[in-house]
């Protein structure tokens, strides 16, 4: 997460996190097999190939990120076997919004 | 804040108290306190002005967009909380109000003017569109008074 993806006020996920543009779909980790060490570890990488800083994760459950034609599919990389995908985000703007804003409010955010 | 003092009477220690009571409402209210979300949004800008902001092929916030969100938060009406001010990764601004996760308004601002906007309050979801033409459609202004709880 970026600092334009939460609330320093409240420490809460932000909705700017849910968008899936420019791709329609999301990216993100499931802890299926992996430890919170493992995951903030694929972040961290992440950050630094980015040369980014990351401020902390995001998490949510599976079952809440099935907000109306939305999906999780597991699709595995050579770095992270468990990347997964949100999919099905609608091509409409306002419709995008109004399901990022319940997938921020379903997920809780977690400083490093 | 304000800081000096007019004398140690009780008359002084009133009109101390309550020009400080006015001050913080001044700084909360559009009027006089638009300047915030103003250094604000230029501020924020130096971070998303470069396409790739966020790492993941963001378009960049084009300056046409920076000056479209300054005229929609200069056109907010005396009394309106100001928000803030974010970016999504199609090069849109966002401006935000925001009381908790489930009682929030969201608008995007396009380069173009066009106004993209979600509300959740509690169980019930709000989502539309609309042109900024310089005055802020009144879908929207009412959107910032029930997240805000503003009854006048």
């Amino acid at each position: 997460m970026q600092s334009n993806h939460f609330r320093p006020s409240d420490q809460t996920a932000k909705p700017e996190l849910f968008m899936p543009h420019p791709y329609q779909e999301l990216s993100l980790t499931r802890y299926l097999d992996a430890t919170i060490e493992e995951v903030l570890a694929l972040g961290e990488q992440a950050a630094k190939e980015l040369n980014k800083t990351l401020y902390g994760r995001a998490d949510i459950q599976a079952i809440k990120c099935k907000v109306g034609s939305l999906q999780v599919v597991k699709d595995p990389t050579p770095k992270n076997p468990n990347h997964a995908n949100i999919k099905g985000f609608s091509l409409e703007k306002p419709e995008q919004k109004a399901i990022a804003l319940e997938l921020a409010a379903a997920a809780k955010f977690y400083p490093m | 804040m304000i800081t000096a003092t007019r004398g140690n009477t009780a008359t002084a220690g009133y009109i101390d108290t309550t020009t400080q009571n006015q001050k913080g409402y001044f700084d909360q209210s559009v009027t006089l306190g638009k300047q915030t979300a103003y250094n604000e949004l230029f501020a924020f800008w130096q971070e998303c002005k470069f396409p790739n902001w966020d790492g993941y092929n963001a378009f960049a916030v084009q300056e046409e967009t920076v000056i479209k969100t300054y005229w929609f938060i200069e056109a907010l009406p005396l009394g309106y909380p100001l928000p803030s001010v974010g970016a999504e990764p199609d090069g849109h601004l966002t401006l935000e109000w925001y009381s908790n996760a489930r009682w929030i308004l969201s608008v995007s601002i396009s380069p173009e003017g066009m106004l993209y906007y979600a509300a959740l309050f509690g169980a019930i979801s709000e989502r539309g569109s609309d042109y900024f033409w310089g005055e802020i459609p009144k879908s929207i202004l009412e959107l910032i008074k029930e997240v805000k709880g503003i009854t006048a």
